[in-house]
């Protein structure tokens, strides 16, 4: 299931929300872009299901029958959502035939790909929030961490402008 | 609260920002998940998120067009 958040990165084209209505919309037009078939829940205009889960802007939980939190990624990664679930299944399975199971604790520290970044993710920001979106991105990562990280991203901004 | 939640522009802070860190210690496996009410957007029903993982484990991804 997906909870349709704030705009991550709003801009001239997507802006942000300043009604439910609005933030519905903006989800209808998320369900058509990507032809989701999940259900999609939109949360209330100021968001107090997001904010009760940490207000990131791509986070995955997986929440057991219990209602207990099982997995959690401050990113969302189709790798290991995928392992997790499969793992779940076998828990099931384990639990049916020897009756007797003790929790354990785990964490995992992953790392997502980033051969197509930031060329990808400047198209998506463009796609999204539009033009204004990308050089508020780029302004950001200027002020936290330096020239040496947006001047690369400028460039390539310059060149997929020009086009 | 709802113009500082839906910001009109990215803020600064999002990058490498307090949220990321917050994140680590914030609501760790084996928590209660919070529950709370959305509306489905393809009926206009509203639902409890608890409904969902009632009866088996779910999937909850959040996010945005942009």
């Amino acid at each position: 299931m997906f909870v349709y958040t704030r705009e991550a990165h709003p801009g001239e084209q997507i802006p942000h929300h300043s009604s439910l209505a609005q933030k519905r919309e903006h989800a209808r037009l998320f369900q058509e872009r990507w032809s989701a078939r999940r259900d999609i829940l939109v949360d209330a205009l100021d968001g107090p299901v997001h904010r009760a889960y940490g207000a990131l802007p791509n986070m995955t939980y997986i929440v057991n029958a219990a209602g207990r939190i099982v997995y959690r990624a401050d990113w969302t990664d189709a790798h290991s959502i995928e392992w997790v679930l499969d793992y779940l299944r076998h828990e099931t399975f384990e639990k049916r035939t020897t009756r007797r199971v003790a929790p354990f604790f785990s964490e995992l520290l992953g790392h997502r790909s980033a051969m197509d970044y930031p060329r990808v993710f400047l198209e998506g920001l463009l796609n999204g929030g539009g033009a204004r979106a990308v050089e508020e991105y780029i302004d950001a990562i200027e002020q936290r961490r330096g020239k040496g990280q947006s001047d690369p991203m400028r460039r390539l901004w310059a060149e997929l402008t020009k086009r | 609260m709802s113009e500082d939640y839906n910001y009109a522009h990215f803020p600064q802070d999002h990058i490498d920002g307090p949220l990321f860190a917050a994140f680590r210690d914030h609501l760790r496996v084996g928590a209660e998940a919070p529950d709370g009410k959305l509306v489905r957007l393809d009926n206009g029903a509203a639902v409890r998120l608890s409904e969902y993982w009632h009866v088996r484990p779910v999937v909850i991804e959040f996010g945005s067009i942009t």
